[in-house]
């Protein structure tokens, strides 16, 4: 029998029973195996509920204090790496979460960078086993821009400098250049408020430009 | 996808008629129509694009050699403007690439390169009396 429990709030399995007894699940602890209708406690499958008894009854005669420090035990116990699993039948009955390849924004394994590497328990018998893991849109949207880069106003800011003598054209190419860097390396925030400064310092330079104008004919008519 | 009427397109075309027109007519070295440059005004030194109205006149008229000598980047300027505005009308995957290539960080920094570059050169004093 092949047993799922939940660890720090993600589903975690398969486990066999003996694991699940290493790994000190409680009683009360959530379970489920293929055939349940919904996650049930550890002492309510027969299985599990004796390998507990068994190891109870392991450790009383050891010491008493071994007992009572057993939560204490579980709580410093090492990460186990939770794996979800995509082909889980618990997640269609327990969450919201899209299912792969059904809806949106599944992505294989290598696709992406993954996130800090997981730690490896010291037990190699609770090592999980390798296995595809999702990585869901919004993890996606932080490292790879999906939006088209923002407009860098590369053509205006040339205009303003070359064309119209503009000095502060100078600062929108520099503002195009970093829009358009900033949104090769995908830092999407950057590129939009990059592109957000060509174009007031274009407009600034327009204004100045127009507002030269009158003062300059006024000089020169003296 | 045609575009009729007071789209953007149509417009920019439009603003650029009227706006190379008014260089063709007004702008050349004795009408004195042409705004002047507020970096020159002020510092009496010149911008990197001072002479470019004067140069953009002469292109327009038809003497590109006289262009050089009013801004020496000016034509190579305007041929890369060229490039940016009617390669995504193309529409084609090659004019696509070659868009982004013009339009890569390493071409902008280049080109910011090359104009400051223009900047000091034409402000040293042995350039006064070199022309091209």
């Amino acid at each position: 029998m092949e047993y799922w429990t939940i660890i720090d709030d993600r589903h975690a399995g398969p486990y066999s029973a003996d694991e699940l007894i290493g790994m000190c699940i409680k009683p009360d602890s959530p379970v489920w195996t293929s055939g349940l209708p919904d996650w049930v406690e550890a002492c309510e499958i027969e299985e599990l509920k004796a390998a507990m008894e068994a190891r109870d009854r392991a450790m009383r005669p050891a010491t008493e204090v071994a007992v009572d420090e057993e939560p204490a035990a579980v709580a410093e116990e090492p990460q186990i790496p939770a794996v979800e699993q995509p082909g889980n039948p618990v997640e269609e009955a327990d969450t919201n979460q899209p299912m792969p390849g059904q809806g949106y924004g599944y992505h294989q394994q290598g696709y992406y960078p993954q996130g800090p590497a997981q730690q490896a328990p010291a037990d190699p018998r609770f090592a999980p086993q390798p296995q595809p893991q999702p990585v869901w849109d919004w993890q996606r949207e932080a490292m790879v821009p999906d939006e088209p880069c923002p407009p860098a106003y590369l053509v205006w800011s040339i205009i303003v400098t070359i064309l119209c003598c503009q000095v502060l054209g100078i600062a929108a190419i520099i503002c195009s250049a970093q829009t358009k860097q900033a949104y090769g390396r995908g830092n999407l925030a950057k590129a939009k408020k990059m592109s957000e400064w060509a174009q007031w310092l274009i407009i600034i330079s327009i204004v100045l430009g127009l507002m030269a104008l009158p003062v300059q004919l006024a000089f020169m008519g003296v | 996808m045609k575009s009729r009427g007071l789209t953007k397109r149509n417009l920019l075309v439009a603003a650029a008629a009227v706006a190379a027109l008014a260089v063709y007519i007004l702008f050349c070295e004795y009408s004195g129509a042409m705004p002047r440059c507020p970096f020159k005004w002020v510092t009496e030194l010149d911008c990197p694009g001072c002479g470019s109205q004067r140069a953009l006149h002469s292109l327009l008229h038809g003497h590109p050699m006289d262009a050089w000598g009013y801004n020496l980047i000016l034509p190579p300027v305007v041929i890369y403007l060229m490039a940016l505005v009617l390669l995504p009308l193309w529409g084609d995957r090659r004019a696509e690439r070659i868009h982004a290539a013009l339009t890569s960080p390493a071409a902008i920094w280049s080109l910011l390169g090359v104009v400051m570059a223009w900047w000091v050169l034409r402000n040293l004093p042995f350039m006064a009396g070199i022309k091209f």
